[in-house]
Order: C-alpha cells, then sequence, then structure tokens
C-alpha cells in the first residue's frame, strides 16, 4: 500500500527526504523562500502528469525530480529580477541561525561561494547544484537534462574552477 | 567558450574529481598531479559542504517571517496548481494508483546528509572515517530533523580493528512511514562513522540499492557495494589523512 499525504488523502509521490532535496535544489538556483512549496508542488504534478501520459515512473525518481526542480528554477530565475534573489539569499545567510558548526570564517566562505554561484551562467549553476548537493553523478545530469556529457563537464569544470578561486580568495584575506 | 570538449580538460586533476573516476596508475605515481587532484578534492568537499548550508538557509523561513513554530511556511498552493492538481489527479485516478505509486517511494537518504567526505574517493572516504564496522541493527529511531540513531551490535570491526559490541550513531534522514527507521531494526549494515563530530554517518543496508556512483556490474546491494569498498580501498586509506580535513 502506498503512503499517502495526511492532509490532503493525496499519494505521497515524494518521499521527506526527495522533497528536502527537491526545496534545497530549488533555493540554490534562485527561487526564492515564499515559492518554494510552490515549486515542490509543480515536481510532484509534473511526476503525476508524466504518469498521467502513461511515461511510466522515472527510473531513479531522486535524479528526476532535482533535475526538474533545477529546470523550474531556471524557469523562475527568467522571470524574476536578478538582483531580489542575491539580496534574498544573502540576507537568508546573514539570519542564519543554528550554526553551531559552523563559525564566522565558514559564515563567511558560504557568503562568499553564495556570491560565486550568482556570477554563474544559469546553465553552470544548475550543474553545480546537481553534482554537488542533489549527488548526481556526471551521467545522471547528462541523462536528466538531455545533454552530452561533455557538455557537463566542460560547465562543472569551469564552474568549479571559478568557485575554487573564491574559495581560495576568501582562504587568503 | 563554454564547452571545449573532453580532450582539452581530460588531464586535468580537477577532472577527475568531478566525475569521480579513478586515476589511471601513469597518474598516481605523479607526485605534483596526485597533490593537485587531493587538492581539488579538499575545495570540492567544502563546496558541497557550502552548497548544502546555503540551501538550508535558504530553506529555512528568513527572520521576521517565522511562526511560532515548524521550519517552514504553511504550504501554499496558487491557484493554478490547484486546478492543475485537480485535472491531472482526475486522470490519474483512472489508474491503478496504488500499485504504480508503490514503487516510488524509495529511500535515497543515503546520499542526504552525508558529510563532505562522499565526495571524495573511495580512499579519501575511508580515511576521513573514524570507525568502519558492520552488524545487526538492534535499535533505530527517527529523532528530530529526520535523521535516524542507530544501535549496532558490530560483529565486524573494520577500522579499528577491534572496538566496542555496541556503536551508536546518527544515520541520514529516513521518511516517515512503514519504511522508515522502524523497519531497520534486525537488518545488517555496514557504516563509516565520520570523524567529524555531530556528522552524518555513511550506511551501506543490505537488501537496500547501492548508491549513485556505485560501479556497474555488481549486485547493486548497498551492503556489497560497501564490502567491496572497504576490500578494495581499507588498506590504502590506513594512515592517510582526511583530504577534507587538509
Amino acid at each position: 500500500m502506498s503512503p499517502t499525504r495526511a492532509d490532503s488523502g493525496q499519494p505521497e509521490l515524494l518521499d521527506a527526504g526527495q522533497e528536502d532535496r527537491v526545496r534545497a535544489v530549488l533555493a540554490l538556483g534562485g527561487v526564492p523562500f515564499a515559492d518554494l512549496p510552490d515549486g515542490v508542488q509543480q515536481v510532484r504534478l509534473r511526476l503525476l502528469e508524466r504518469m498521467a501520459d502513461g511515461r511510466g515512473l522515472p527510473r531513479n525518481v531522486s535524479a528526476w525530480a532535482a533535475a526538474v526542480a533545477s529546470n523550474l528554477a531556471m524557469d523562475w530565475h527568467r522571470s524574476k529580477r536578478r538582483r531580489k534573489r542575491l539580496e534574498e539569499r544573502l540576507g537568508s545567510l546573514r539570519g542564519a541561525e543554528g550554526d553551531a558548526d559552523g563559525g564566522e570564517d565558514v559564515r563567511v566562505r558560504a557568503l562568499s561561494v553564495a556570491r560565486g554561484l550568482e556570477q554563474l551562467s544559469d546553465a553552470q549553476r544548475q550543474v553545480v547544484v546537481l553534482r554537488f548537493h542533489a549527488d548526481l553523478s556526471v551521467r545522471q545530469i547528462a541523462q536528466e537534462l538531455g545533454v552530452p556529457e561533455g557538455t557537463v563537464k566542460s560547465r562543472l569544470h569551469t564552474a568549479v574552477r571559478s568557485l575554487r578561486t573564491v574559495l581560495h580568495d576568501v582562504e587568503a584575506v | 567558450m563554454e564547452h571545449k570538449g573532453d580532450d582539452a580538460i581530460r588531464e586535468d586533476p580537477l577532472m577527475y574529481v568531478l566525475t569521480g573516476e579513478p586515476l589511471p596508475p601513469e597518474l598516481e605515481r605523479d607526485a605534483a598531479f596526485v597533490a593537485e587532484y587531493r587538492a581539488a578534492g579538499a575545495d570540492t568537499a567544502a563546496l558541497r559542504d557550502d552548497l548544502a548550508r546555503i540551501g538550508e538557509a535558504l530553506c529555512r523561513e528568513p527572520a521576521g517571517r517565522r511562526g511560532t513554530k515548524g521550519r517552514l511556511a504553511p504550504r501554499r498552493v496558487a491557484f493554478r496548481a490547484r486546478r492543475r492538481w485537480a485535472l491531472v489527479a482526475a486522470a490519474v485516478a483512472a489508474m491503478a494508483i496504488g500499485a504504480v505509486v508503490t514503487g516510488v517511494v524509495r529511500d535515497d537518504a543515503q546520499n542526504r546528509g552525508a558529510p563532505p567526505e562522499a565526495a571524495l574517493t573511495p580512499v579519501g572516504r575511508l580515511a576521513c572515517a573514524e570507525v568502519v564496522a558492520e552488524g545487526l541493527v538492534v535499535d533505530a529511531a527517527r529523532v528530530d530533523g529526520g535523521s535516524v540513531k542507530v544501535t549496532l551490535r558490530v560483529d565486524r570491526h573494520y577500522k579499528p580493528e577491534r572496538g566496542e559490541r555496541l556503536l551508536s550513531f546518527s544515520a541520514p534522514p529516513q521518511p516517515a512511514g512503514a519504511e522508515g527507521a522502524a523497519g531497520w531494526s534486525g537488518s545488517r549494515l555496514l557504516v563509516l562513522v565520520p570523524q567529524a563530530e555531530g556528522a552524518v554517518a555513511e550506511v551501506f543496508r543490505e537488501g537496500e540499492p547501492a548508491p549513485p556512483g556505485a560501479p556497474e556490474g555488481g549486485s547493486g546491494d548497498a551492503l556489497e557495494w560497501g564490502r567491496s569498498l572497504v576490500a578494495d580501498s581499507l588498506e590504502e586509506s590506513r594512515g592517510k589523512p582526511c583530504p577534507a580535513q587538509h
């Protein structure tokens, strides 16, 4: 028997861990906090639509959901002003609580990485988030996004090289 | 130009880290290359850590909007989304959805909450582990945040080679429900408990699918893959520092 969502009676298409990951991928892609529930809902809807179309379940639901979330974030980004997103991201980090394991150095580094993410192209940011937050392999990213593996590698390489520069600059300060 | 192709960057140490491909023997003998490779591994581990931190911060309700409890605001479903939901739900209702959906809810928590070391090579992951052991779960319970407090009756100590009979650690968050932590009791697993205090352990539980990145051709079982990881890389990892801490 499949689990159901207690508040709606709808089948629970994504488990709690998958939902958390989708939410984070959306957030890292620039979707503001207030829109995250809608974003998660959109991913669920895409999964239902896929099943209703007779295409069946993705072979790897987690990877599929992360990729869909990253694409949704890119679409959202195209329709919103970039500046507002940056301010929200940095504001959230400044206001972060409960960083017991963090400390100022770690927080400063995370802020710098957040700024570094903003300097990446949407496509670069997407592969970085899918690789290092959603834990998809290069092959999985290529499959889910429908692009050649070489393209994913190239985007990743360029993006991470840029972010490494940010990390080293922070350490040098 | 963004796409340079494989050839131009194939021999870059960073590319091996990004793809998770093992270093060829001839490059393993190149000390300068290996040093660059390790530095890239440490940087990507830090990047993974930062992304987790940023993602967590961005998913937290901003200060000033926070309610009396709960980390997320009440779910708000836009009218258009609700309408789409209704239409799609109607279409899906015609299907034997219960049977279909059963396969959807799978536990991918092995990847969530994993320490930054997970970005490293197998040797690096083992070097970053304080304890590597295998045994039967005698108790498992979800705690705040969704992670699982596990007590393991150890019957094989890999690292160190001797240790306590009972081992307790925090496993990655598990989904609520029948397939959650309650189902762990009595199951066999192998665990990599990280050195970092408070970090979540990496778990390979029998009967679960091997995590993404596992080499193809194996049984596909997480425990079997964990054992092969230990068999292949534990000796090499002994005495090596944890790259994520250097």
